[in-house]
């Protein structure tokens, strides 16, 4: 399904949104305002590509690098909401939100959550259900047992679900040519019983086709397809950490950006000048600014949290 | 003596014993080039070389299991989980593989291997400050406790951190090795110059006292303190037991203080209901039990997952909460 004008339009400005948002954020943690980010600059094309190819009753499971944007590009998750859920004062995109699009919790340990989402499917699958699941991991959770086991169960039951790898180079300080021995993630589909595409992370429209006919298969009853997307991780693992890569290395990470590619290709179809980029820029930039402002001013604010009983820990841990 | 930080007490102990001992290798994630995500192993692989400092790919089952095969052939792998909370993926392979290997293979062989685990919720010297969500901050020592065939060992000081690790790596078992993060930065104490080894399984009193005996775990021990010298002022003394090594564990000493002060308020960061102080509970109830004046309390974390921020200072053993027990007990 090709995108129209409009919402390749629609697409340029979550991608240029997300990219701001997510500079300001990094941004915030590197002057010590915030802490602990970490930081998906250079993931965005994916989150944005995968979020104008899904439906919004198809449960993704978002990672922790282009988690904000697909949330952002599925929409009801403003710019707005990304700067100040990092000051807590809007839900994370994390949530599912009353009539959102329908997401899972991941939870901290990575690679944990992709046999629930292989379980999604299945559930969907059991209740008739047309929707397809999208589970979100890095290139280093790939390699977590659960993550195997969860793939192989799939490809038996040929699931509605895609895996989504985002091979961004770096587990931390391990670079992915020292965790594999294999050439690359897509070709590990061939033992799971499904195909395997590797696309390039900072090509939204090319991340939109792959995830588009991936999706298409799945809804069709053909079974779950594993995507590679390829980009580079443009910082640090998270703030704090130091970062072994040389600063020509962390420089040539940057040299592939999603944001400028979409725009290049939007302009090259006549569909985006100069002229319009920056005028929807100032928009996002102005959103942003006014965000940041409110989520600074009332930082602080939080008291001292009175000790919790025991019944109100039960009625939040149990059901 | 020499002022060290935790942290550096833990490296100093790998350094040592690394140089002791050629079949000492350290074993998980980040742990070479980055140093550990917290600076654990610093300058291991600068010095011992990539033999014996290994990266893997993150896979807690796999390395920790490939780490038992080593320790099988008598090698002596220290393994760093990432945070304590990660073993979940790799408890398999400990409670199934190492815990047993001695008993079902009659001692033909045995698995000399320590795990370390950064654990617990970020502390200073006035409390617990915030938590980094249910799944890097739990206090999962209990969990082990339970698993015939592991040893147990918790640190509360730089001196100890040095010398039970040391301890550790040498034992012929299976060693979960908990390390309190929120100290690894802010607990600097003097540790004693040359060869320092804490043996396993010796409890030690921190502090003389009277009236209560409070027996605390990990950074609950410094909170403890915070709280004794508060109430000296008040003429309230208590008695502080650090066990150290929770299994195997030094009833002795716990037994002692309690018949000498005849009050126990027991404190650790984990929960409470199957927590490890209800081990201790356990254990004064059935050998102390006509030594006690009053009830014995645990001041522990509130049964549910750690929260994230500040709420977490809603829900752990602080020492207002070990103060009201102690106040309960006289
Ligand atoms: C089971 C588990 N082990 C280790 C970690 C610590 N950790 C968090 S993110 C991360 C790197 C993950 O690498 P990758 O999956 O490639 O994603 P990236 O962060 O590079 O996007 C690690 C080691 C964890 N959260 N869970």
């Amino acid at each position: 399904m090709a995108l129209n004008e409009e919402q390749l339009i629609a697409m340029y400005r979550a991608l240029a949104g997300s990219r701001s948002a997510e500079h300001e954020i990094t941004e915030l943690n590197k002057q010590g305002v915030l802490s602990g980010h970490h930081s998906g600059l250079g993931h965005e094309a994916i989150g944005v590509g995968v979020g104008f190819a899904v439906r919004p009753d198809d449960c993704v499971q978002m990672s922790h690098r282009s988690g904000m944007m697909l949330a952002h590009a599925r929409g009801g998750y403003s710019l707005s909401d990304a700067v100040l859920s990092q000051f807590g004062q809007a839900p994370s995109h994390y949530a599912q939100t009353e009539g959102g699009p329908r997401t899972c919790s991941i939870v901290g340990l990575v690679g944990t959550w992709v046999p629930m989402s292989v379980g999604i499917a299945m559930a969907d699958r059991f209740r008739g259900k047309d929707t397809v699941t999208v589970t979100f991991f890095g290139d280093g959770a790939a390699n977590e047992g659960a993550v195997h086991e969860a793939m192989n169960l799939a490809g038996t039951r040929r699931l509605p679900i895609v895996f989504v790898i985002e091979n961004n180079g770096f587990a931390v300080s391990m670079p992915t040519s020292e965790a594999t021995a294999a050439e690359d993630f897509a070709s590990r589909a061939a033992g799971y019983g499904m195909p395997g595409v590797t696309v390039d992370g900072h090509d939204a429209l090319a991340v939109y086709e792959v995830a588009t006919q991936a999706l298409a298969r799945a809804r069709a009853g053909r079974g779950p397809t594993l995507v590679e997307a390829v980009i580079t991780r443009w910082e640090p693992h998270a703030q704090g950490i130091a970062d072994l890569r040389s600063a020509e290395e962390m420089a040539e990470a940057r040299i592939r950006d999603g944001a400028q590619i979409l725009r290049a290709a939007l302009i090259e179809r006549g569909l985006l000048d100069e002229a319009a980029a920056a005028a929807i820029q100032a928009q996002i930039d102005e959103e942003i600014r006014a965000a940041c402002e409110q989520g600074q001013s009332t930082k602080h604010a939080s008291a001292e949290p009175a000790p919790m009983t025991p019944e109100a820990a039960a009625a939040l841990t149990y059901a | 003596m020499t002022e060290t930080l935790y942290i550096q007490a833990i490296n100093q102990a790998l350094h040592e014993e690394m140089e002791r001992d050629a079949e000492v290798i350290v074993i998980g994630l980040d742990v070479a080039r980055q140093g550990g995500l917290f600076g654990a192993t610093r300058k291991l692989y600068d010095r011992f070389g990539a033999d014996r400092v290994i990266d893997t790919p993150i896979s807690e089952a796999g390395f920790t299991g490939a780490a038992i095969g080593m320790a099988m052939e008598g090698m002596r792998p220290v393994v760093e989980i990432q945070f304590a909370d990660f073993v979940t993926v790799a408890f398999d392979q400990l409670s199934t593989v190492a815990a047993k290997m001695h008993f079902m293979t009659r001692g033909a062989t045995h698995v000399p291997l320590v795990v370390r685990m950064p654990y617990g919720v970020n502390v200073s010297g006035e409390g617990y400050m915030t938590g980094a969500g249910p799944h890097h901050s739990q206090s999962p020592e209990n969990w082990f406790c339970h698993v015939a065939g592991l040893k147990v060992v918790m640190p509360s000081s730089p001196a100890d951190a040095l010398g039970l690790l040391k301890s550790a790596i040498r034992d012929e078992n299976p060693v979960m090795f908990f390390e309190q993060k929120g100290l690894y930065y802010t607990s600097r104490a003097e540790i004693p110059d040359g060869e320092h080894l804490v043996p396993l399984g010796r409890a030690q009193v921190k502090r003389t006292g009277s009236d209560v005996t409070v027996i605390a775990t990990g950074a609950m021990v410094m909170q403890a303190i915070a709280v004794a010298e508060k109430l000296d002022a008040d003429g309230i003394s208590l008695e502080i037991v650090d066990p150290r090594t929770l299994v195997p564990l030094d009833r002795e000493t716990i037994l002692t203080s309690v018949a000498k002060t005849g009050r126990a308020v027991i404190t650790h960061e984990a929960p409470a209901t199957a927590g490890f102080g209800a081990e201790i509970s356990a254990v004064i109830a059935e050998h102390g039990f006509a030594d006690l004046k009053a009830p014995i309390r645990r001041v522990c974390a509130l049964d549910m997952p750690v929260p994230p921020g500040s709420m977490v200072r809603a829900t752990m053993p602080t020492q207002g909460r070990i103060e009201a027990a102690v106040r309960e007990l006289l």
